[in-house]
């Protein structure tokens, strides 16, 4: 088993780098997307608030282009758990972090644009590889609300 | 003479390719006198051009049509404090781009205190010459988990930190070898961002170097691996704690070297680091360097 291990890692480390294809799982394309204009996917909550979130690409951004997306939150009528949109505490910040890497990308712009409704400009990724988009709802520094979506681009 | 000087060329080469790719990760490389020499001083240009843009957790290759590229300067001074202390310092200034940004700045600043602990001064035909180096490196470098622009402003690892090193040589006849090994440990920095408010906490990560040259006349031509690793940057905040992982990557080197004369030298170099190792979570790059020394023997 030892000898099994060694040999292993010489392996690794001596042997010639062999690329590794990913499949084909860029989240970019539209069918990928978690919302439909008129539904509410309520696929993704808050961690604290349990608002549930749905975005849809408007313009996916590319290697050289910045995209755009809006995104839509939802509270669940008590009743038939039927969504409805709110508002957040705030308007949120919107962050592109590569877990990996270590690092995220260049900042958001987000506003506002009708109750519970928001768009994202200035969205890109600088890198392909697994990405996450947070959403953050913060009080000064301290962030009182998240949600985490992971991305493939 | 000129084997064991030319030999040095080859070690700096190498390690000065131990950065990743993108977004100024890796560990500075030391600044040893490996010849014979009193005083070197050493300035070198890269240029290097990220290959495949990402590699993940999974091993995946991921890679677009547009890449970063990174320009370096970088000013290495070394001096013998004793008969077999010495001591140097290496200044990069790095500049990073893509598309129509770029940024540039002072990176990381380091400092070498060397021992040759095992001399050759009877040329054994079999013991090797050792130098065994500390390195500090100090965080004047902007690092990637600092940045707001995903890593395109970063100059360095950013991060306080300490090595510990050793180089071995050896030359017979018109061949020479080395191999160096070197352990360093980050420590933790706070760091306030739009992103990340907290604490980065670094922590160990070293690199294995081997390689060997043929000498003929005043050139040599030379080849050399560099295997680097480094443990997970976690990022600690109030509300939650961001985990890093695991960065592994292998950086292969050719150079040609010429000794104009016993106090000049110049070496072209090509790195590549998509030839060897099993990449995790990094970017592998594509470069070429020219070096130029001035020595001062002893």
């Amino acid at each position: 088993m030892k000898y099994l291990k060694l040999l292993l890692l010489s392996m690794l480390m001596f042997g010639c780098a062999q690329e590794k294809k990913p499949p084909d799982t860029n989240n970019l394309k539209p069918s990928n997307t978690t919302a439909r204009e008129g539904t509410a996917d309520c696929t993704y909550f808050f961690n604290h608030s349990r608002l549930c979130l749905s975005y849809s690409w408007v313009k996916a951004p590319t290697d050289t282009e910045l995209g755009t997306f809006t995104f839509k939150t939802y509270r669940q009528n008590v009743l038939d758990q039927t969504p409805i949109q709110v508002d957040l505490g705030s308007i949120p910040d919107v962050i592109l972090w590569m877990p990996s890497m270590g690092h995220g990308s260049s900042p958001v712009t987000v506003e506002k644009v009708d109750t519970g409704t928001y768009r994202a400009t200035r969205v890109f990724f600088i890198m392909p590889g697994e990405w996450q988009i947070k959403w953050q709802v913060k009080q000064g520094s301290t962030v009182e609300d998240e949600l985490i979506v992971p991305i493939t681009i | 003479m000129s084997l064991l000087f030319l030999l040095l060329f080859n070690f700096v080469l190498a390690q000065e390719a131990h950065s990743a790719a993108c977004c100024g990760g890796g560990f500075a490389s030391p600044t040893v006198i490996a010849g014979d020499q009193a005083s070197q001083l050493t300035l070198s240009y890269s240029y290097n051009s990220i290959a495949i843009d990402n590699v993940d957790s999974s091993g995946y290759w991921r890679t677009w049509d547009t890449h970063q590229s990174v320009q370096s300067y970088r000013l290495e001074g070394a001096t013998i404090l004793s008969d077999q202390l010495q001591a140097g310092i290496a200044i990069p200034i790095i500049n990073r781009s893509r598309l129509n940004q770029s940024f540039s700045g002072l990176g990381d600043v380091s400092a070498t205190l060397g021992y040759e602990y095992l001399p050759d001064w009877d040329y054994n035909p079999i013991r090797p010459k050792g130098i065994g180096f500390l390195q500090l490196t100090l965080p004047t470098g902007f690092s990637k988990y600092e940045s707001e622009q995903g890593g395109l402003d970063s100059r360095g690892n950013g991060f306080f930190a300490i090595g510990l090193g050793t180089l071995l040589t050896k030359s017979y006849k018109s061949i020479d070898g080395f191999i160096s090994l070197e352990a360093h440990r980050s420590f933790s920095k706070s760091v306030n961002t739009s992103m990340v408010t907290g604490k980065i906490e670094p922590g160990f990560g070293g690199n294995i170097g081997i390689g060997s040259g043929y000498s003929l006349k005043d050139w040599r031509l030379g080849g050399a691996i560099t295997w680097t690793v480094e443990q997970p940057v976690n990022i600690v905040q109030a509300s939650n704690t961001i985990a890093g992982a695991v960065e592994r990557y292998a950086t292969a080197a050719l150079t040609v070297s010429l000794m104009t004369s016993d106090e000049w030298a110049e070496t072209l170099s090509y790195t590549d680091q998509t030839w060897f190792g099993s990449p995790l979570n990094t970017s592998l790059g594509r470069g070429v360097a020219l070096q130029v020394q001035r020595r001062w023997l002893r």
